[in-house]
């Protein structure tokens, strides 16, 4: 049969490819002219639940005009679209062509027959489960039921059997019925009910089961429904208790989100005007009155519009950022064994940004070195920065030095400087690697920013937030160079946040506010620490919700981005230029989100990493999540410096709070439970636990915390035995072997390895 | 038609050759010196001889082990998880928890009714090397890993051998040698150690069925953990093979169109 489909999206797409591999002669219509041609030149990748992928060309055209009349017409757009893809498709609509619509909500044959008045239309509805994890890639489930279609005038024709029977013999379990108008209303009152309260509140399903409000509106919101469908004879699900199908689908789709919510974050329309909206007409059609539904409609075009002016306004920002960089020119991208997508990583626009702000700031580090009348202060990266910056101090962080010697592989060599000079091998190779960069007088600045040396400290500010062994290391320092010490030390393993231990933690800022105003003979100007904490706290929040992107599916950036974009928190944290890279990061990202550009190409799996970084190994454990199409999409390192608390008005008070209450200064429960909620959130399959071998403070995975999560959220662990610097403790080989076991479990044992995680589209 | 299966391991290549309807036809252990490419050639062509077979008969080969990445010619790479699981169902057809004691990475595994793989406990990566250190402790009592079990069997009771690590083996054994005693306790003592390794990854369940090298060239191994469990051990036939003919019946899936 010769079939066209309108619309290249996700069911266009799957119902297209299927079609089209039995055999059928298969045109898509699709509008966006690069979709059409991404489709056209490289196919569609499909992958049904966790087999593996294969790939099948299309025929995809932007115009119909001179095609020849279609068997069939299959409208897959979305309802507000059905108007004009049906216009569109008038070239190819015959005297016999038949048009299938399977679309969502109600009134769409009434809008093909605004545009052509046939009698032959299918109406349907498809139990599918379709999640994008690229541009032209899908992963799908078969749904529990078969397709249902019926012809709108109730009569069965050969014809008509003969569409339910090419369906079947494409494997797409088809039945032809005479009528699905119950079904229809059946869906559309779950879809009605859970998609825009879900997308107005921004909860998850399992969420929305929690909160009693949210379900004493769904329930009344469905009740209302309930009486429509009532009126016109429609038959419920359940006539006893119209919302209990509603509380099981809910349950179904557990931890995710419907499209809807991810429509409106994405600015993209709705389709409500065909869901809620469809049965407000309806009802004043039996002249009854919905003003629950009619509110939900008004609500949700509201949210429409102000998503849609946001993704303008991050256009604006980003189209200044490609402005001020000049053009460069498309650089062409490799093709990787991945399927026919580049294997390497799509680079961020804004990397170069970054490398220009990181780079001013060691510049002037290096003049505040040279410049007597400035001054110098040695950091720990999550220490009271704040007020070091405040005090007129210009900050140095060994932990970043630290981290770079790891990146550029050059920990090797300097850790035995540090053995030399009376270090354990087994002590923590970050504190190792640093202090033996410093007796070997190198340091990975001087080829990276041009830092000849790096500049003497007046003082050293530090916290044992991060693990007391940063005490140590930074003692070191202030024995060999003679400078003063000022420690911060915050009481540990808290579970909750007690007012105690945040004074606490207030009386040990003050006493080094104290202290630093004597050495320096300056005094704390309470004006400057606010706008500096101000400064911080929107850093914090714009780096939380750069954080919070890695959500979507398929996320827009992985944790080894984030340990490259934390620069800016981490060295200029209280500087505006953090702040407007941040924003423009987050534009970027914002963007991703909305085209589906994925970090990982094929995103197949998504996993948290819990510990330390391995910092002496990061390229070649990047490629290799990169290559099993392995997202890892969020962190505890990241994590630490998405402050929600930072205040300008308190300024110390705020401070105390945070820096105590970061991750790894936390009880076993509290960390149980933290990562169990970002498991949710983030949707991921399994948590990847880094034990580094030198770094016991930091991996919890020593005290089974991993057993104790499976246990709870039913999160598989993959325990990865490494270190951060030093290499001879990492194999990368193992973890590869670690990695290829764990998928090839979840292939083979899918029971197991199943979570509810499809987007249905509903 | 033929297929094979190998598992390239640290201490052994094993080659298993079986025709379209899977019956094995040849097989062939040889140990891994020097060259992963060289030793699974020698161990391909030694299975292929004794099955009167060409590797152009070949219509899938499927590898797995340490080295698997060195076998060029393989049509696919399987983790060894799988393939023991695999292996040791094709015999038994039963439920069972697998303990595949090998040169390098000892793990358990739970297998179902349907042979589906329900979960892998390993050794965290150091102290590795179960058969690699047993090897070690029989260089260090100066007697052929061979004679290791004779030498075991002349003891009463084991010596306390509490390293695991290879590395530690020499000076542990020296100074148990010098405080009086036996080589027989000392070997047996390192067969318990292997043993209470084992204890520490899972909790095992009965019927517990061992496969890998260790079993075979060193029982005592499985007599410890019989009795340190409590459990009933039993071997799988062919036990060193179990890795390769799962990897065979892998390819014979493959070539079948699986």
């Amino acid at each position: 049969m010769r079939i066209v489909v309108l619309g290249a999206g996700a069911l266009g797409g799957l119902i297209g490819a299927r079609l089209a591999e039995a055999g059928q002669d298969v045109t898509l219509l699709e509008a966006n002219v690069a979709r059409a041609r991404l489709l056209s030149d490289e196919g569609l990748y499909l992958s049904e639940a966790d087999k593996g992928e294969h790939q099948v060309r299309l025929k995809v055209v932007t115009s119909l005009d001179g095609l020849p009349p279609s068997d069939l017409v299959f409208v897959a757009v979305k309802s507000y679209q059905t108007e004009g893809a049906v216009r569109a498709a008038l070239p190819v609509v015959g005297e016999k062509t038949w048009i299938l619509s399977t679309q969502n909500g109600i009134g769409n044959v009434e809008s093909i027959r605004k545009v052509i008045d046939t009698p032959r239309i299918l109406t349907g509805i498809t139990f599918h489960s379709i999640q994008h994890t690229g541009p032209n890639r899908m992963r799908y489930r078969t749904g529990i039921k078969p397709i249902q279609m019926a012809p709108v005038d109730g009569v069965i024709t050969d014809e008509v059997r003969a569409i339910g029977e090419m369906f079947n013999a494409a494997g797409l379990r088809a039945e032809v019925v005479p009528r699905v108008d119950d079904v229809v209303w059946q869906k559309l009152a779950h879809n009605a009910v859970v998609n825009p309260v879900s997308a107005l509140t921004g909860m998850s399903c399992s969420e929305l089961l929690e909160d009693p409000d949210a379900q004493a509106f769904m329930r009344a919101l469905c009740l209302e429904i309930a009486g429509v469908m009532k009126a016109r004879g429609t038959a419920l699900e359940d006539e006893a208790d119209p919302y209990a199908p509603i509380v099981r689908s809910q349950k179904a789709l557990a931890k995710n989100r419907p499209s809807m919510w991810q429509d409106l974050v994405r600015g993209f329309r709705t389709e409500i005007d065909a869901m809620n909206g469809g049965i407000v007409d309806e009802a004043e059609r039996l002249g009854m009155k919905a003003p629950l539904n009619w509110a939900i409609v008004q609500l949700v075009h509201s949210r429409e519009r102000q998503a849609g002016r946001r993704l303008e306004k991050s256009a604006e920002t980003m189209a200044q950022v490609k402005v001020a960089q000049g053009d460069t020119p498309l650089k062409p991208l490799g093709r990787g064994r991945f399927g026919g997508m580049p294997s390497g990583r799509v680079p961020l626009e804004s990397a170069p940004r970054l490398k220009e702000i990181i780079h001013g700031y060691y510049a002037d580090l290096a003049e505040a070195g040279r410049d007597s009348s400035r001054h110098v202060a040695w950091c720990s990266g999550l220490g009271p920065v704040e007020i070091v910056r405040a005090m007129g101090y210009t900050p140095y962080f060994p932990e970043n030095n630290a981290a770079l010697i790891g990146a550029s592989r050059l920990a090797g060599r300097y850790i035995s400087k540090a053995l030399a000079d009376g270090f354990s091998p087994f002590a923590q190779s970050e504190m190792t690697s640093d202090i033996g960069a410093m007796l070997a007088g190198e340091s990975p600045l001087a080829s990276i920013h041009g830092l000849a040396s790096i500049p003497r400290p007046e003082v050293l500010v530090y916290s044992t937030n991060l693990g007391r062994y940063i005490s140590r290391w930074f003692e070191y320092y202030a024995n060999r160079m003679k400078a003063p010490l000022l420690g911060l030390h915050p009481p540990a393993g808290l579970d909750a946040m007690e007012k105690i231990e945040v004074d606490c933690g207030v009386q040990q800022m003050l006493r080094m506010i104290g202290r630093l105003e004597k050495l320096s003979d300056r005094a704390l100007d309470q004006d400057v620490l606010a706008s500096v904490v101000e400064r911080s706290a929107r850093a914090a929040r714009l780096w939380s919700e750069i954080l919070d992107l890695a959500c979507h599916t398929p996320s827009p950036l992985t944790y080894f981005d984030t340990l490259i974009h934390v620069a800016p928190i981490l060295l200029m944290r209280g500087t505006e230029e953090a702040v407007q890279y941040y924003e423009i990061l987050l534009s970027e990202l914002k963007q991703r989100v909305a085209a589906k550009v994925a970090a990982v190409p094929g995103e197949r799996m998504r996993v948290y990493w819990e510990g330390p970084p391995i910092w002496c190994a990061l390229r070649p454990l990047a490629s290799l999540f990169l290559d099993q199409g392995i997202a890892v999409v969020a962190s505890t390192y990241g994590h630490n410096y998405a402050f929600e608390a930072l205040s300008p008005e308190n300024p110390i008070e705020s401070m105390a709070h945070v820096y105590t209450a970061i991750y790894e200064n936390r009880s076993r429960e509290f960390k149980v439970r933290f990562l169990a909620r970002e498991f949710e959130r983030y949707g991921v399959e399994a948590a990847v636990f880094h034990d580094a071998r030198t770094s016991p403070e930091h991996s919890g995975v020593r005290h089974g915390m991993h057993v104790r999560l499976q246990r709870d959220t039913g999160v598989p662990a993959i325990v990865i035995e490494g270190d951060t610097h030093d290499l001879r403790l990492v194999s990368i080989d193992h973890i590869r072997s670690q990695l290829q076991e764990f998928l090839e479990l979840r292939r083979s044992a899918p029971g197991r390895y199943n979570g509810a995680r499809d987007a249905l589209t509903h | 038609m033929v297929v094979a299966g190998a598992d390239v391991g640290t201490e052994c290549v094993k080659a298993i050759v079986a025709t379209g309807d899977g019956k094995v036809v040849g097989r062939a252990v040889v140990p891994t010196r020097g060259y992963f490419q060289d030793c699974f050639q020698e161990a391909m062509s030694n299975a292929l001889g004794e099955a009167q077979a060409q590797v152009s008969d070949l219509r899938s080969l499927v590898v797995t082990g340490f080295g698997a990445s060195c076998a060029a010619m393989a049509t696919q790479t399987t983790t060894e998880t799988l393939c023991h699981a695999r292996g040791a169902f094709h015999h038994l057809q039963k439920p069972m928890t697998l303990v595949d004691i090998g040169g390098r990475d000892p793990r358990v595994v739970r297998v179902d009714e349907r042979g589906a793989v329900l979960s892998v406990k390993s050794v965290r990566k150091c102290a590795v090397g179960i058969g690699t250190f047993l090897m070690f402790t029989s260089r260090h009592l100066d007697v052929h890993p061979t004679r290791l079990m004779d030498l075991a069997t002349t003891a009463g009771k084991p010596a306390r051998v509490g390293s695991y690590c290879s590395v530690f083996a020499e000076v542990e054994v020296i100074e148990l040698l010098r405080s009086g005693a036996t080589a027989g306790e000392i070997a047996l003592g390192a067969m318990y150690s292997v043993a209470d390794r084992i204890m520490e990854m899972d909790r095992l369940e009965g019927p517990v069925m061992i496969s890998g090298g260790v079993c075979e060239y060193f029982p005592g191994v499985v007599k410890a953990l019989g009795e340190r469990s409590g459990c009933p051990v039993e071997i799988i036939p062919e036990p060193i093979m179990a890795g390769a003919l799962g990897a065979a019946l892998y390819a014979l899936d493959s070539a079948r169109g699986g």
